[in-house]
């Protein structure tokens, strides 16, 4: 039967004798022992690696994991995962951080490989000459979602201010939530094809408008724009997408267009650290006549997620 | 408010997931000898610091730095922070010099009245990435700094000069002398402790001799990491 595991081994001690675990130095059985405890979390908290048993193997100072083929392929998948700093998983990547820093310490010296159908690969150096292993920071699943429409206007107002709008496809309007101030503005489009984006919160209530767009370009880049940075992953990456669009955008002068982008972000739901980008990157043009007024509105919202004293 | 307290190692245990500090690293006796910026963003450390190239260090730095939270900067922008420390890094050309004209770095460029004298102490190159960061239109007012209160040898003076007129011999030496500052690293950590922009010189000299003595206590053992 096909050999799977996941085996590593305390080589030598510092006075290079070969460590047998009938008689380890002290610093070989922390070592060894710190080992075990690791395997063991990196087994637990694996996907797809339930089920899997630590063992050790007579005489040396080794400690395996052993499975199926599957169930090793896991562990190993994850282990590229976490050495790319892809994983978000932080109750894996500390332990394989625990193995890391013992590899990066002087004095002893391990093996450390897995085995799937009995094809070795090697993973010492790799473990070792690696930068420090960090979990990746997952963004955050948010509460609202920013949505983009376009249809027919056939009703704007009422006591309770809304937008009735023929989408396509569907039956009945969508209806979304707005002021009187918005719902005034929107009675322009009446009768005509309207362009919004609004923010939907689950299945609960209306979608709460957010903004208008009086032309198709903007509309579809800044809807192209959320679709993509949605999709980001890591956190960093999303800001640093945010920040270039800014960039972008006041390279080519195109300050109408950054003003209906800042305006996606000034929402409650808005991780502060977006608004802090959006914030920064435009701080030299705060006066401008076109995103003046924005800017202020996202700054106050700003203020409001911080606690008083620092601002 | 100033409390002494507030002073912590790089090195602690006990650092929340997300901060971003003023950090000094100290000589045997005490001394702030350079200067950086230590920060974390959701549980990831980091150094960035200028010692004649733009270090961003991750959590392997060897050295350990005394530090204090700037009060000007929530902790829940750490992750706005790091990326504003990437960016810097990535676009950022500056050369060593005593020299601060009240500059920042936004997306990464060096905005100054002089865009080509892109020269900085290590203290500079930390208030540059701070300037911009932070809302006001200034965080310290480094014209409380110059030439006639500059704490350190004279040649550096002279050297400084020296060194921006061979990168511009056209340059105007008085235009240069103006902005020829040293706001050394203790009086950098010393601003961390402020919330009212822009911080003055006057503001840090009331607490600066404190800091002092308490760096050199730190240096001979005094905070436990």
């Amino acid at each position: 039967m096909a050999e799977n595991k996941l085996e590593i081994k305390v080589m030598q001690d510092s006075t290079e004798r070969v460590v047998e675990l009938n008689s380890m130095s002290p610093e070989a059985a922390i070592a060894f022992s710190k080992i075990i405890t690791a395997l063991a979390e990196i087994v637990a908290n694996t996907p797809g690696a339930e089920g899997i048993n630590i063992g050790l193997i007579r005489g040396s100072a080794a400690a395996v994991a052993g499975g199926t083929t599957d169930q090793i392929n896991a562990i190993n998948n994850c282990f590229e995962e976490v050495v790319k700093n892809q994983c978000t998983i932080n109750e894996v990547v500390s332990p394989w951080r625990d193995i890391q820093a013992l590899f990066k310490s002087n004095g002893l010296y391990y093996e450390a490989s897995f085995k799937i159908e009995n094809k070795s690969i090697p993973i010492y150096s790799k473990i070792k000459e690696n930068k420090k292993f960090i979990t990746k920071t997952p963004r955050e699943k948010r509460e609202y979602e920013l949505c983009f429409y376009k249809g027919e206007l056939s009703q704007a107002g009422g006591n309770n201010p809304n937008l009735h709008i023929k989408v396509d496809s569907q039956e009945r309007p969508l209806i979304i939530d707005c002021s009187p101030a918005s719902a005034k503005k929107a009675t322009r489009f009446l009768y005509e094809n309207i362009m919004i984006s609004a923010w939907k919160h689950g299945q609960k209530g209306n979608p709460k408008y957010c903004d208008t767009y009086a032309n198709e370009t903007q509309f579809k880049e800044l809807e192209l724009f959320i679709e993509k940075y949605n999709k980001i992953e890591s956190k960093v990456d999303a800001l640093i997408f945010l920040h270039d669009k800014c960039v972008e955008l006041i390279k080519f002068n195109e300050f109408k267009t950054l003003r209906k982008l800042m305006r996606l972000f000034d929402h409650d739901s808005i991780d502060i650290n977006e608004v802090k980008t959006i914030l920064v990157v435009t701080k030299s043009f705060k006066d401008f006549d076109d995103i003046d007024l924005t800017r202020k509105s996202l700054l106050q919202l700003f203020n409001q997620k911080i606690p008083s004293k620092s601002k | 408010m100033f409390k002494l307290d507030n002073l912590f190692k790089s090195t602690s245990t006990s650092l929340p997931a997300n901060f971003i500090a003023a950090a000094v690293e100290l000589n045997s006796a005490g001394e702030a000898i350079h200067a950086g910026i230590l920060f974390s963003a959701d549980g990831h450390k980091h150094l960035l610091h200028f010692n004649g190239s733009v270090y961003l260090e991750d959590d392997s730095f060897e050295d350990w730095y005394v530090s204090k939270y700037f009060e000007v900067i929530p902790p829940s922008v750490a992750s706005a922070f790091f990326v504003h420390s990437l960016l810097i890094k990535r676009d950022s050309t500056p050369k060593f010099g005593f020299y601060f004209p009240g500059s920042f770095y936004q997306e990464g460029q060096y905005h100054a009245p002089q865009k080509k004298w892109e020269y900085m102490t290590c203290v500079g190159f930390c208030l540059n990435v701070i300037a911009s960061f932070v809302e006001g239109d200034m965080y310290l007012n480094y014209k409380d700094w110059d030439v006639g209160n500059f704490e350190g040898p004279e040649d550096y003076i002279r050297e400084t000069l020296e060194l921006i007129k061979r990168g511009d011999p056209e340059a105007d030496e008085h235009l240069i002398i103006r902005d020829i500052r040293r706001i050394t690293p203790d009086e950098y950590l010393a601003s961390a402790f402020f919330d009212q922009l822009p911080i003055s010189k006057s503001t840090i000299d009331t607490i600066i001799n404190t800091i002092r003595a308490k760096l050199t206590e730190i240096a001979k053992g005094g905070i436990a990491a």
